[in-house]
């Protein structure tokens, strides 16, 4: 009897195996798709979705692998290892169900990096397309998300020095962009949170071209854009490669595009929210010496008589309080950096004059937190969390009336400002060379 | 009917033995017709095992007639070409005849010459022996005044003197006495003893077992000198009869652990035991599982540690392993080395090896599921990587796997049996010139081939050959179950082999201890090897009769330190 | 039940286990959903009843040390009913949650590893395992869950402890902003699993120290409070209330979010591998009491010829109970709870009672 059942549990356990393997896939019948882009599209069909699949046979390392060495690609340049698509479809899942009919291969999107969002579809809104990242197990959502300017499709068709897959070069970019800190580097659960907040606006960085040239130049070898599902861009191989760069925001009105944030702007939000951890102050120092003029961050005379500031790292607190039943914010910044670049005449790096460079810095970092402030207000996005703050302090007035009064208090916020900006280092040279060689003249 | 054949027999018997005087001529046919008498029944018995039964139970008695015996023993021998018969007389005065029966090459001819042969001719010669040699005493006198030899026995039955003499020792007749004399003259060639061959170690002793129990007893007792180490032999198997020894120290090992070991053995039916695999064939606790529940090894200083702990060890005459038992899971990921090097290499070695052994069996399997289920879960270059790899290799994943594996074991096969000279060429450089030659033929992609390869290293670094085999085996099942349910088969798999483990005994003891269930006053041995000074306690499941083993407070330090 | 004995080590093991392995598995999200921020402090809420439960069950260990919740049912209540309405209710229980548990697996797996792969493939593959540590007794369960129960507790430790740079614990901020009420309402999908420490009532007679039980049971419960809340702080910690409610699957989104050393990600799946291992053992312990009180209730001496039929009957019902998730969700939401509840502490407490007022004890085992 129990050899019958045995034998029994081993044959169902077989069949199991044999028949089984309902979701084998083998890895080389995969696409993996490195970056999305999805764009609004005229007609029925009305989201435009690029995806950008890893060529894994250009990108074998030890040459090509199997079979003789060397594939294309001009000048010493890696050949550019990905293919791009774009398919147009009622909904996002629908687009990427078309590509059933023409791809080789099965998109997948588990090592997809980011999702680059569309101009037009930021302003049209971009609600409906987010289920979709959020609902499919693929996708992680820790993935960058970025709004181009322009369309997605364009930006994805580019291709990039040094990186042979662009969503490894978007990657290290935005790693990169992490420390300079000229835009926000947003994660697709946290752009989610934000959306979902009821006071908070989400922020996400821009992705562009860096230069009009550049985008012509791209634009005029890209082989049909036609909208109704043909895949796009031949020929890219023999482009020239082009460069892509991130700075700046863009500022979102629940899942509306708002407006844009320069590079220094976004800065400053992100001096508020604390997350700058990396980045540069040019301030100018007035030539006549000791005045403490204020300095002006982003403008400088031809390089002359500029104090550059490393910042090595910066906390903020956000408090909020209510004067006579309405918020007041204060936002307290404390930043830790060091002199990387001098070109004054003179030699101001002393130890007297320290305090007065740190005030030069502090109303730096001030004045681009006011100009993101003001920006802010003026499109009536709370993209600081200012909301979230007085809720936290003030939970009852909060739901009493303030909540939902803040569209209309956000834009009139008295927001106060206190820096304390510290210079801890400076570099491997104690007194400017520009103030060296010109004593050596005089003489 | 075989009473009365029984009783017929027995008659014949009494009559030979009240020594009535009959002719030599009706002694021989008494004789002889006894041996026909038993040589009828071991004819007509149904099976070995009743032949050894009979064989068991009848008695052959030593006749007083020295004819009478040495014909006996010839006949059941069969005339033997080793077979060695030497009558001379001894005594001067009263002549007595006798005859030293043994085997050559079995038997030690110088012990013969000098402590059998020359006393006794040296007694004949003597116009001494005061001590009343006759006919009647002679048989005492020699065995207590003459003979120079080392170990005397007495008995009665042929059977007796046969065992003996097949075992080495020689067997002395006298004329007239219806019993003879075993002196212990066993000199057969066994190989010297030598470096264990399986279980080579960098620091530590170096002897091995080697096939013959009496030096195997001697060398562990040279290890534990104690007046308690018992040995304690029986005889198994009845064409080989097959000496196997069990070896504890009494009042340390527990009473029920011998003598169920004991038991054990002595239910054994079986014609050869040629191994002391065999035995553990026999004895053990769960026959078809996959894991060995018995620990085998050539070094007596293993075998002396682990009866120090309560353990109980089988020695089998003509196998250079002993086995020890009761054994659990965590003894075949030991080696000596951690011994007697220091407690830190220990610690490391360990690591290596548990890893090693958990590798061993899962890393093909994980590799099956993550490329071919689970691909978000390897890093995005070596996805491409690996993707790139296998454009154009026909099988799927699971295929490659299972061919690449299989190869390997082939190859490692073919590896034991090719002479040395050539066999160290093909196991390193053919692997690789194989692999490589697949590779580029499009048959299986490059990442494979490391995924063998290190499968294969890391099989080979569990000491315990035993062990190691279970782990080669369930390879295959484990990469079957990840090819149809990726990471939820490797994992389902391994919790089977869990279960299983945890649910086997080994001679009482649980196969997981101290594990599960945990036991963390057992675990100083378990994964780190707590320095000797503070290894002061037995490990619980055997040494409980005598926990304490060393004292306390004995860790070193300089001089003003010490406790 | 046949003189096997677990001592308190691995009684406490397994009972976090049991608690622990679906707790935290989609659980946090349904609270979260309803209690919002101070979700954590339902948590606590939800564990302070299951310790009640706990005190019920050390109450019956120390009057009745050598019986079950079942014998010490038989002496207060009678045999009739105890073999006409305990036994099969209690039966009827542990069986549909072992199910239910096997369902659980087998949904999270489909849901988000292998989506083609039938349900029932999972549930019968991980029966099967079931079944044979039930063969081989209490014992053998209780041995597998000290190695379960390590990974089980290190796999999520080490994911905690990767994601603790994202947390922001302001989120949690400010507490009770809605009074009592969230948090009530955030108990109440927990405590229904809290409570399921009652299983120690069940194998009181098989502890080595009966009298440990109470201990055992704190500990437990204790432990899965612990887990649970490390578990809610991080996800609306790492990701906003908001969404933490609208996940299906919580722990294993917060698996995603891992990123070590920019290369090492999409660990779920190990994540995944290990709950197979949890819940094994899970739906291993409520098989195993539910056996046990068939065996008992029909005064047999053996479980084990049970295990293979009542086997197939869990597959059956695993598959049957439910049509969809939406129809578990609901279930744990609202029918769970009181069920739970029921049979967890009022019927134990209502046995007790009986027994105190007829001032039985049991003999000291």
């Amino acid at each position: 009897m129990k050899k019958y059942l045995a034998l029994g549990l081993v044959a169902l356990l077989l069949v199991v195996n044999t028949a089984g393997c309902w979701n084998r896939r083998e890895i080389e019948t995969l696409g993996f798709v490195s970056l999305i882009g999805i764009d609004r599209s005229q007609g029925e069909e009305a989201y435009r979705v690029t995806f950008q699949i890893a060529k894994p046979a250009q990108l074998a390392p030890g040459g090509a692998g199997i079979g003789a060495g060397g594939a294309g690609g001009g000048a010493g340049e890696a050949p550019f290892a990905a293919w791009t698509m774009s398919i147009s479809g009622k909904t996002v899942f629908d687009a990427v169900e078309k590509t059933r009919e023409f791809s080789p291969r099965r998109v997948f999107f588990s090592h997809t990096r980011a999702v680059i969002i569309g101009e037009d579809l930021a302003r049209e809104g971009i609600g409906p397309v987010l289920d979709f990242i959020s609902r499919e197990p693929e996708l992680r959502r820790t993935i960058w998300v970025l709004v181009a300017k322009g369309s997605a499709s364009e930006v994805l068709t580019a291709r990039m020095h040094l990186e042979r897959l662009p969503g490894e070069g978007i990657s290290s970019i935005m790693d990169q962009v992490q420390r300079a800190c000229t835009a926000p580097v947003v994660r697709f659960s946290d752009f989610l949170q934000c959306l979902i907040s009821p006071t908070t606006q989400a922020i996400a960085p821009v992705i562009d071209f860096k230069s009009e040239w550049e985008r012509e130049g791209r634009v005029g070898a890209d082989g049909g854009t036609g909208g109704t599902g043909s895949p796009g861009s031949g020929g890219q191989d023999s482009q020239p490669p082009v460069d892509v760069r991130v700075t700046g925001a863009a500022a979102f009105r629940g899942d509306r595009l708002a407006g844009w944030f320069s590079p220094h702007e976004a800065r400053g939000i992100l001096w508020v929210q604390g997350k700058v951890r990396g980045g540069v102050l040019t301030t100018s120092f007035p030539a006549a010496g000791v005045q403490a003029g204020g300095g002006q961050s982003g403008d400088s005379a031809a390089g002359q008589n500029t104090i550059t500031f490393r910042i090595i790292r910066a906390r903020s607190q956000v408090k909020a309080e209510l004067e006579k039943g309405k918020p007041v914010i204060t936002v307290r910044v404390d930043e830790e950096g060091c002199i990387c670049e001098v070109t004054t005449s003179e030699n101001v790096v002393t130890f007297d004059l320290i305090p007065r460079l740190e005030k030069l810095k502090a109303r730096a970092i001030e004045n681009e937190m006011r100009r993101a402030i003001d920006k802010a207000q003026r499109l009536g996005v709370d993209v600081f969390g200012f909301g979230e703050a007085v809720f936290r302090a003030f939970p009852r007035e909060w739901e009493k009336g303030l909540k939902k009064d803040w569209p209309r208090l956000f834009p009139k916020l008295e927001v106060k400002l206190a820096v304390d900006a510290k210079i801890r280092r400076t570099g491997m040279q104690a007194v400017p060379v520009p103030s060296q060689i010109m004593k050596e003249k005089v003489r | 009917m075989s009473w009365l054949r029984d009783l017929m027999v027995r008659m014949k018997y009494e009559g030979v033995r009240q020594g009535k005087t009959r002719t030599a001529r009706e002694v021989y046919r008494d004789a002889g017709e006894l041996q026909g008498e038993i040589e009828d029944w071991v004819r007509t018995a149904e099976n070995e095992r009743e032949k050894d039964l009979l064989w068991r139970l009848h008695q052959i008695p030593v006749l007083k007639n020295l004819g009478a015996n040495l014909t006996a023993i010839k006949n059941l021998l069969g005339n033997s070409g080793d077979l060695d018969i030497r009558t001379f007389v001894v005594g001067a005065r009263n002549p007595v005849r006798c005859a030293l029966v043994f085997v050559e090459g079995m038997s030690d001819k110088h012990v013969i010459r000098e402590s059998i042969l020359k006393p006794l001719m040296h007694l004949g010669r003597q116009e001494e022996p005061s001590r009343g040699f006759s006919s009647a005493t002679a048989f005492e006198v020699i065995r207590d005044f003459s003979l120079s030899a080392g170990d005397v026995e007495e008995v009665r039955d042929i059977r007796e003197v046969l065992n003996s003499v097949l075992s080495g020792d020689s067997a002395l007749f006298v004329e007239g006495e219806p019993r003879a004399m075993i002196v212990a003259s066993k000199g057969f060639k066994h190989r010297s003893i030598t470096e264990p061959d399986t279980e080579t170690i960098i620091r530590g002793p170096r002897e091995a077992f080697v096939e013959a129990i009496r030096v195997n007893t001697s060398l562990t007792r040279r290890r534990l000198k104690t007046h308690n180490l018992r040995v304690d032999e029986i005889k198994v198997g009845y064409l080989s009869e097959t000496k196997v020894a069990v070896l504890y120290v009494k009042g340390l090992a527990q009473e029920d652990l011998v003598r169920e070991v004991k038991d054990r053995l002595g239910r054994i039916q079986t014609d050869t035991i040629l191994d002391s695999g065999y035995l553990e064939d026999y004895i053990e606790d769960h026959p078809f599982s996959p894991f060995p529940q018995v620990q085998n090894t050539e070094r007596p200083d293993k075998v002396a540690a682990a009866l120090a702990e309560g353990r109980v060890a089988i020695l089998a005459d003509g196998s250079p392993f002993a086995l020890i038992v009761p054994t659990t899971f965590h003894m075949f990921l030991q080696a000596p080395e951690d011994y007697y090097e220091r407690p830190h290499i220990a610690v490391l070695l360990r690591s290596i090896r548990w890893f090693s052994l958990v590798l061993a069996l899962v890393f093909p399997s994980f590799y099956v599921a993550a490329t071919t289920f689970h691909q978000e879960m390897i890093p995005t270059s070596l996805a491409l990587s690996i993707a790139a790899g296998r454009q154009g290799v026909p099988f799927p994943a699971v295929v490659e796997a299972l061919t690449m594996e299989v190869l390997f074991e082939i190859l490692r096969e073919a590896g034991v049996r090719l002479p040395r000279m050539i066999g160290n060429a093909i196991s390193i450089v053919g692997a690789l010139v194989l692999g490589q030659a697949a590779v580029a033929a499009g048959i299986v992609s490059p990442i494979m081939v490391i995924v063998v390869g290190v499968t294969a290293i890391a099989s080979f670094v569990v000491p315990a050959f035993s062990a190691a085999i279970s782990v080669r085996i369930l390879r295959f099942p484990m990469m079957v179950f990840a090819a149809s349910l990726g990471l939820y088969g490797v994992m389902w798999f391994s919790l089977l082999i869990m279960i299983h483990l945890v649910s086997m005994r080994s001679f009482g003891v649980a196969y997981l201890s101290p594990m599960a269930p945990l036991q963390v006053g057992n675990l100083k041995d378990f994964y780190v090897r707590v320095p000797w000074w503070a290894m002061y306690t037995r490990p619980k499941p055997f040494g409980r009769r005598d926990p304490k083993r060393a004292e306390l407070r004995q860790k070193p330090g300089p001089p003003t330190e010490r406790p | 039940m046949q003189g096997e004995k677990i001592n308190g080590r691995q009684a406490f093991l397994l009972l976090s286990t049991t608690i622990v392995a679906t707790l935290i598995l989609f659980i946090p999200s349904l609270a979260v959903a309803q209690g919002d921020r101070d979700t954590w402090l339902g948590t606590l809420l939800a564990a302070t009843v299951g310790l009640v439960v706990v005190g019920v069950v050390a109450l019956l260990a120390a009057r009745f040390p050598d019986r079950n919740l079942f014998g010490v049912s038989e002496k207060a209540l009678g045999r009739i009913i105890t073999r006409g309405l305990v036994a099969p209710l209690y039966f009827l229980f542990f069986f549909y949650i072992a199910a239910a548990v096997l369902r659980e697996l087998g949904d999270v797996l489909t849901a988000s590893l292998m989506p083609e792969t039938p349900l029932l493939a999972f549930v019968f593959m991980t029966s099967i395992l079931v079944a044979l540590a039930v063969l081989g007794g209490l014992e053998v369960v209780a041995r597998l869950n000290e190695i379960v129960f390590l990974i089980l507790v290190t796999a999520p430790a080490f994911i905690l402890l990767l994601l603790l740079k994202e947390v922001q614990f302001e989120n949690l901020l400010p507490a009770l902003a809605g009074g009592f009420t969230p948090v009530i309402r955030a108990a109440v999908p927990q405590v229904g699993f809290f409570g399921e420490v009652v299983v120690l009532a069940f194998i009181i007679p098989q502890l080595e120290k009966p009298r440990q039980a109470g201990a055992i049971g704190a500990g437990a419960v204790a432990f899965s409070a612990l887990m649970m809340v490390a578990t809610i702080v991080w996800l609306v910690g790492i990701f906003g209330v908001q969404q933490v409610g609208a996940f299906l699957l919580p722990t294993l989104t917060l698996g995603r979010q891992v990123l070590v050393a920019g290369f090492l990600t999409g660990l779920d799946p190990l994540v995944v591998a290990v709950w197979v291992a949890g819940v094994t053992v899970k739906a291993s312990v409520f098989f195993y009491v539910a056996l046990l009180v068939v065996v008992q209730g029909f005064g047999l001496r053996e479980y084990r010829p049970l295990v293979f039929p009542a086997t197939l009957l869990l597959v059956a019902l695993s598959i049957l109970q439910f049509a969809s998730t939406f129809e578990f969700s609901e279930f744990v939401l609202k029918t769970f709870p009181f069920w739970g509840l029921t049979m967890e502490l009022v019927l134990p407490v209502v046995i007790l009672l009986v027994a105190v007022l007829r001032g039985q004890r049991g003999e000291e085992g």
